[in-house]
């Protein structure tokens, strides 16, 4: 009688098991950093560093331009409210000659009409907009003689006054600037 | 003397349309000089220049006149023991500014609490000895945590401590008032 010969035996379970552990992409966050820092270094509009924008831009909107808030109006990847937007159109108003100028009411009525467009969640137009808001902080706090204009500026910018908002960005911007092809002075800024 | 009487409607006229509006009335708690007035005037757009009025003195939200105009303000008197005033809006700032007005109870005296986020305040605690604020992230901002806590401790005039957070504060003592977000003035 023929015995049964055994050429191999095995344990394994037939269908594998799937592994639903979630698995960080390196690579798609890396090239939108990329693509971030191409829009700021096109469309920066202040005398900031690339990082430092690139770093306020995360802390704002991780990168997402469509984050919305609860209660307020920000917009966009740099999260501009309606008053940044109200003060810009303001001060542009404030270089024409006095019979140009127009009404503050119509002013307002305008700048609203663009925060509440598409046009505001579009990168490029959004980083423009913001940026240039920044400038005009820092050349108010310039022009009254402030020992530090930048960090007056960002606590202007932010609304309180600890300084948190800005000493956060500018130690991961030199972070950044040292590393510049990792997102971790990113991710370590907002733990 | 026609002209005249013409004159005097359009100077009470415009005296009336620049008065400044009381928008709320919260009273602290104590004595009567804990009652806090909210008075606004200036309109532009949906915008106005926003005060308190306490003691017969009135001063500006902020820093000045310019820094106190704002849109989409709410403003609560809340509190069941001790009474407090929230207030947020959009001012200057590129976030969402506030501040809560509570009395010390020991001395009497009103204390602040200033804070700015991107959202609106969703929990306040009251306790005689400390002030919280609570605001949830919504996963932006300046951390990854849920909620930054904004708290002051009674009598202490130092800056509020800015605290990030997954969980609520413990409630120890503290009365917990849900703020919600249909106030606006």
């Amino acid at each position: 009688m023929a015995t049964r010969r055994v050429i191999r035996t095995h344990s394994a379970q037939l269908t594998s098991v799937s592994d639903k552990k979630g698995v960080h992409v390196e690579v798609e966050d890396l090239a939108r950093l990329r693509e971030i820092r191409s829009l700021v270094e096109a469309n920066n509009r202040s005398t900031l560093s690339t990082e430092l924008i690139i770093c306020q831009i995360y802390m704002e909107s991780r990168f997402d331009k469509n984050a919305r808030s609860d209660g307020s109006s920000a917009r966009g990847l740099m999260q501009l409210l309606k008053a940044p937007i109200r003060e810009l159109y303001r001060l542009q108003n404030l270089k024409k000659p006095r019979r140009e100028r127009k009404r503050d009411e119509d002013l307002y009525r305008e700048a609203d009409e663009f925060h509440d467009s598409d046009q505001i969640l579009d990168e490029a137009t959004n980083i423009r907009i913001g940026t240039a808001y920044l400038q005009a902080l820092i050349e108010k706090r310039t022009a009254d003689h402030s020992a530090d204009p930048v960090a007056e500026a960002y606590k202007d910018y932010r609304g309180v006054r600890n300084g948190i908002y800005y000493s956060k960005i500018k130690a991961a911007a030199e972070k950044l600037a040292a590393n510049p092809e990792s997102m971790q002075a990113l991710r370590d800024m907002v733990k | 003397m026609k002209n005249s009487v013409i004159l005097l409607c359009c100077l009470f006229a415009h005296a009336f349309a620049v008065a400044a509006e009381l928008v709320t009335t919260c009273d602290l708690g104590g004595k009567a000089s804990s009652r806090v007035d909210v008075v606004r005037d200036s309109k532009i757009a949906d915008t106005y220049v926003y005060y308190l009025r306490q003691k017969g003195s009135k001063r500006p939200f902020f820093e000045d006149k310019d820094s106190s105009r704002g849109s989409s303000v709410q403003i609560a008197c809340v509190g069941s023991h001790a009474r407090a005033l929230v207030v947020t809006g959009e001012f200057t700032a590129n976030a969402l500014q506030g501040f809560v007005l509570s009395r010390n109870p020991k001395n009497a005296v009103v204390e602040r609490l200033d804070f700015a986020e991107k959202n609106r305040p969703a929990w306040l605690y009251l306790s005689p000895s400390e002030t919280d604020v609570v605001i949830p992230t919504h996963g932006y901002g300046e951390t990854n945590k849920k909620f930054v806590v904004y708290r002051h401790v009674v009598g202490s005039g130092a800056e509020p401590q800015v605290v990030p957070t997954d969980e609520l504060p413990a409630r120890d003592g503290a009365e917990v008032i849900k703020l919600d977000g249909d106030r606006s003035r």
